[in-house]
């Protein structure tokens, strides 16, 4: 079976009104399809693993968004399929993120990017 | 021997140069006999549309007849007819939940409608996928 890479570059998406990420939402329907798929976080979507995320509800006149998504919640989800999930360090450290206010996943260093990707047969760049 | 093409476009009609880009490629991709399979994204759903209408231009203050406005879901009918020509295959699947959102399930003759699990399928038959993602 084909190994893909979900690289997920473009953060918040559209995500208060879809209530989701749509590119974590998809790669995680093609993992429950049968795809051998894992994740990369790249660029502001590395912010997706933070844990201590808390996003509030949205309001607008008499319309809502009642349950916006936690996005570290879903990719500790995907985690739980047997998928992996991966991020760029130097990504991490440009934002003043810290290792430890993440979920458990794994960084890479940017340089070995390119051995990294050639690891798998499809990259999918959202 | 032909090779197939699994590409997924993710931007709506008349947004992005990512839409015109990937349909040159498409068309290229049959011409040359080869097969495509496309998945529409989110707002790309709204390409195949079958009630898109073209508009006048009052800048230009061209009639309707006269500005002939693009619409997209003339592009997908024409790769149909390319495909056919070509005697090759072409497969268009809509995402159903996107279409719902977004109320556009009445298209040209040609797409059909599907999921993550038709997506999986062509990515296994493919020889590439490529994901055109909106960027913003």
């Amino acid at each position: 079976m084909a190994t893909i890479l979900s690289v997920i570059d473009t953060a918040y998406r559209a995500t208060l009104e879809e209530q989701d990420d749509t590119s974590l939402w998809f790669t995680h329907a093609c993992k429950n399809s049968g795809a051998d798929v894992h994740i990369l976080l790249t660029g502001n979507a590395v912010n997706y693993a933070v844990k201590t995320q808390n996003p509030k509800p949205l309001h607008l006149g008499t319309s809502s968004v009642s349950s916006p998504n936690k996005f570290h919640e879903d990719l500790e989800s995907f985690t739980k399929t047997g998928s992996k999930v991966f991020f760029i360090k130097e990504d991490l450290i440009e934002r003043g993120i810290g290792t430890d206010s993440l979920i458990g996943i794994e960084g890479i260093k940017r340089s070995n990017l390119a051995s990294f990707i050639d690891d798998y047969d499809h990259i999918w760049h959202w | 021997m032909a090779k197939t093409l699994n590409i997924l476009l993710m931007d709506p009609p008349y947004e992005s140069s990512n839409t015109a880009t990937s349909l040159r490629l498409i068309e290229a991709t049959l011409k040359k006999g080869n097969n495509v399979t496309v998945f529409a994204y989110e707002g790309a759903t709204a390409l195949s549309f079958r009630h898109q209408k073209g508009h006048p231009n009052p800048v230009k203050k061209t009639s309707l007849e006269e500005e002939k406005h693009p619409l997209t879901k003339d592009f997908v009918s024409a790769l149909f007819e390319v495909a056919k020509k070509k005697d090759v295959e072409f497969k268009w699947v809509n995402c159903g939940l996107c279409v719902d959102e977004r109320g556009v399930g009445d298209w040209v003759e040609g797409p059909v409608r599907g999921g993550p699990p038709q997506f999986v399928e062509a990515v296994q038959k493919s020889d590439k996928t490529l994901i055109v993602a909106t960027t913003r």
